[in-house]
């Protein structure tokens, strides 16, 4: 890891349901876990992948969820689904499941106040800080990757950094949803960015691999690619492993760990600006977990924090989470390196 | 001038050996020797660095520049010969015990323009620092309004009997010592202050200097910076709050070898008077940092300010006069401390 680099910790007062209200929640849940049978479910179609993070081949499984198999990487810790869709597969998936467009039609449109508020606005100042610090002072050029919260251009615009803002195949396109001037481009026609965001992906591809090294080839000298996903050494992930309600295929094929992501920024040829796992939520996933499956068995220390302390200690804990990179919410930023 | 800056240090205690380790490290620097009256420990440590066996010695020997790590006493003398002897010169802070010494350091600076100078104001490369500057540079948080400074230590066993606090020897208190510190960040940001109020007192410890400061500053355009500079206090602190029109910044503790002063932090946060949420409990971010860079960053700026004889911009002879400046104006803004024992060397 780069000795300079930071991590956060973030404090708003975010509730779950804030940005992930049940019921909208239990709805996309049961679309994916349909269209996942309808668009995956020949195991023919499926292939074996080496760990997304580090690509070492050592594995071991350790759990099903849904008909899938996810794996533990020997190496770095990183669970991942193993066999998996194929890359055009999943292409399809997103772009025509039932899923995807309860996605955008409600999900992203319903919780848009409270993302921008929680998430967004935070997101673009912490962009602009790192490119204040680091960036590349001549590539002007931001991107978005299939956004489906165009409301990310307005904070970005609104921050002045950038003189041209893109979003680049978007599943929810900006026209509508954004005031700022954003230009809609395909992922073909990216290059020269000075920084690149891509919320809630890396979790989703086929090959993390190929999807940061492609991007990195669209990058400026020096620019920067921001990014933020779950990871399997959060606090909710590990105590609840599998029997957390949060993950599901498609949308969780990797789960890389702490480590997994260094590793992965490494390959790809990716100095690591900012690793942080600034998650508010994780005591509040494990209490809901327990709430909806009261089968579900703690760790006895986990469990008796999680149900007998009151929302103070919930709060100190899940602040000690963040700092010492605890939190399964991890934010990165990573810069460009010379070759 | 080659690529290699051939270095050698005079004072080889604490500092000295902080910045022996820097400069060995560095690549366009090579450290060739090193003088003072008892260099057992920095001998031990650095076994291939000659020892000169006195500051003349060290200054007829082949060096292009020279680290002055002295006590204070012995700074400005050190200071002028090596600038007198043709050298590059970097000097910790402060830079010597009153006002004249430094006035006499920049006028020797004046008679050799080709040479650069530069003091030890680390705090500046301080990654929570250069963090708060960024934020505050990039405008979004609005403008300054004010600052709050807290800089303390809690002295300890041994401490009455510390050259620190042998007037003859440093001059000054806490004040001149670690407090003209965070008088030098108050600049970094605001810039020159032209009104002083203050209280100075020696509140515990047996010494014929300072133990705490306190002081109120006001720069042209009004704005306030409060500074509160102390070795009474017993749990280390440091602590630079920035409040702007939009939101604040909280530099919280700062990185050292014992991590005494705790993690360094930077607490960033916009004012929230949205409805809906709560007010006067905004959203707030806190970024830690692992690593210290300041003594690297700041031996490398002045490597590079001699190989590319490029002006010293963080750490100049201007800065140190003004810093020197405000420490002497916080000791004359209080009379009944001006008429104590404790009160500060005068030239």
């Amino acid at each position: 890891m780069s000795r300079r680099m930071k991590r956060v910790v973030v404090s708003s007062g975010l509730q779950e349901a804030e940005i992930r209200p049940p019921a909208l929640l239990s709805e996309f849940k049961r679309l994916s876990l349909q269209d996942a049978i309808a668009f995956f479910g020949d195991p023919a179609q499926l292939v074996e992948t080496p760990c997304p993070a580090c690509g070492a081949d050592a594995r071991e499984a350790v759990f099903k969820k849904h008909e899938f198999l996810y794996n533990q990487c020997r190496d770095c810790e990183s669970v991942y689904v193993s066999p998996r869709p194929t890359d055009a597969a999943l292409e399809r998936y997103y772009a025509h499941s039932r899923a995807s467009r309860f996605r955008v039609d409600h999900y992203s449109r319903d919780t848009a106040k409270a993302r921008r508020y929680h998430l967004l606005a935070s997101h673009a100042n912490w962009m602009g800080q790192i490119y204040d610090e680091t960036g590349n002072r001549d590539a002007r050029v931001y991107a978005d990757l299939n956004s489906y919260s165009p409301q990310i251009f307005d904070e970005m615009h609104a921050l002045g950094v950038f003189d041209t803002l893109l979003s680049v195949d978007p599943l929810l396109p900006p026209e509508r949803e954004s005031s700022a001037p954003v230009r809609t481009i395909a992922r073909a026609e990216l290059r020269d960015a000075g920084a690149v965001s891509a919320f809630e992906k890396i979790e989703h591809q086929f090959s993390p691999f190929d999807y940061v090294r492609r991007l990195r080839g669209a990058l400026a000298p020096g620019g920067l690619f921001f990014f933020t996903t779950r990871t399997i050494s959060g606090f909710d992930l590990q105590v609840l492993w599998d029997k957390t309600p949060y993950i599901f295929v498609p949308e969780h094929l990797n789960l890389l760990s702490i480590e997994g992501i260094s590793r992965l920024l490494e390959r790809c040829n990716m100095e690591l600006v900012e690793l942080s796992t600034p998650g508010q939520l994780d005591v509040q996933f494990v209490r809901h977990a327990l709430d909806q499956d009261p089968s579900i068995r703690l760790p006895r220390f986990a469990g008796y924090l999680v149900t007998r302390r009151d929302a103070l200690a919930h709060a100190d804990f899940q602040e000690f989470l963040q700092k010492h990179r605890l939190s399964s919410h991890v934010r990165v930023a990573a810069k460009k390196a010379g070759e | 001038m080659t690529d290699t800056v051939r270095i050698g240090i005079i004072g080889l205690g604490k500092m000295g050996m902080i910045r022996a380790q820097e400069v060995e490290k560095h690549p366009a620097a090579q450290l060739v020797c090193g003088y003072d009256p008892a260099p057992q420990r920095f001998a031990e440590r650095f076994p291939k660095v000659a020892l000169c066996g006195s500051m003349e010695e060290l200054l007829r020997s082949e060096v292009d520049a020279v680290f002055v790590c002295t006590p204070n006493r012995f700074t400005p003398g050190a200071v002028i010969a090596a600038l007198d002897a043709g050298r590059h010169v970097f000097c910790e802070k402060p830079p010597g015990r009153t006002l004249r010494d430094i006035e006499d350091i920049v006028a020797a600076e004046q008679r050799h323009p080709g040479l650069k100078l530069k003091f030890g104001f680390n705090h500046r490369y301080h990654g929570g620092i250069q963090e708060a500057k960024r934020i505050v540079d990039s405008g979004r948080l609005g403008r300054i309004l004010w600052l709050r400074g807290i800089y303390g230590k809690s002295g300890g066993a041994g401490f009455e009997q510390e050259w620190r606090n042998n007037k003859e020897m440093g001059g000054g208190g806490i004040l001149l010592d670690q407090g003209i510190h965070m008088l030098d960040l108050f600049r970094f940001f605001c810039g020159d202050f032209v009104e002083v109020k203050s209280m100075v007192t020696t509140a515990h410890w047996n010494i014929p200097v300072e133990d705490n400061a306190f002081a109120l500053l006001r720069d042209a355009q009004g704005r306030i910076a409060m500074l509160h500079s102390s070795s009474t206090q017993w749990k280390h602190r440091f602590s630079l709050e920035i409040y702007l029109s939009e939101g604040y910044i909280s530099v919280n503790g700062i990185l050292s070898s014992t991590r005494s002063y705790g993690d360094e932090t930077v607490s960033v946060a916009r004012k929230q008077f949205n409805e809906g949420f709560a007010q006067g409990k905004p959203r707030e971010e806190i970024i830690y940092f692992d690593a210290d860079p300041s003594w690297e960053l700041e031996v490398a700026g002045f490597l590079e300010n001699i190989l590319n004889d490029t002006p010293v911009e963080s750490g100049s002879s201007e800065q140190a006069l003004k810093a020197m400046q405000l420490v002497f104006a916080i000791y004359h803004g209080d009379d009944r401390f001006m008429q104590s024992s404790a009160a500060p060397l005068e030239a």
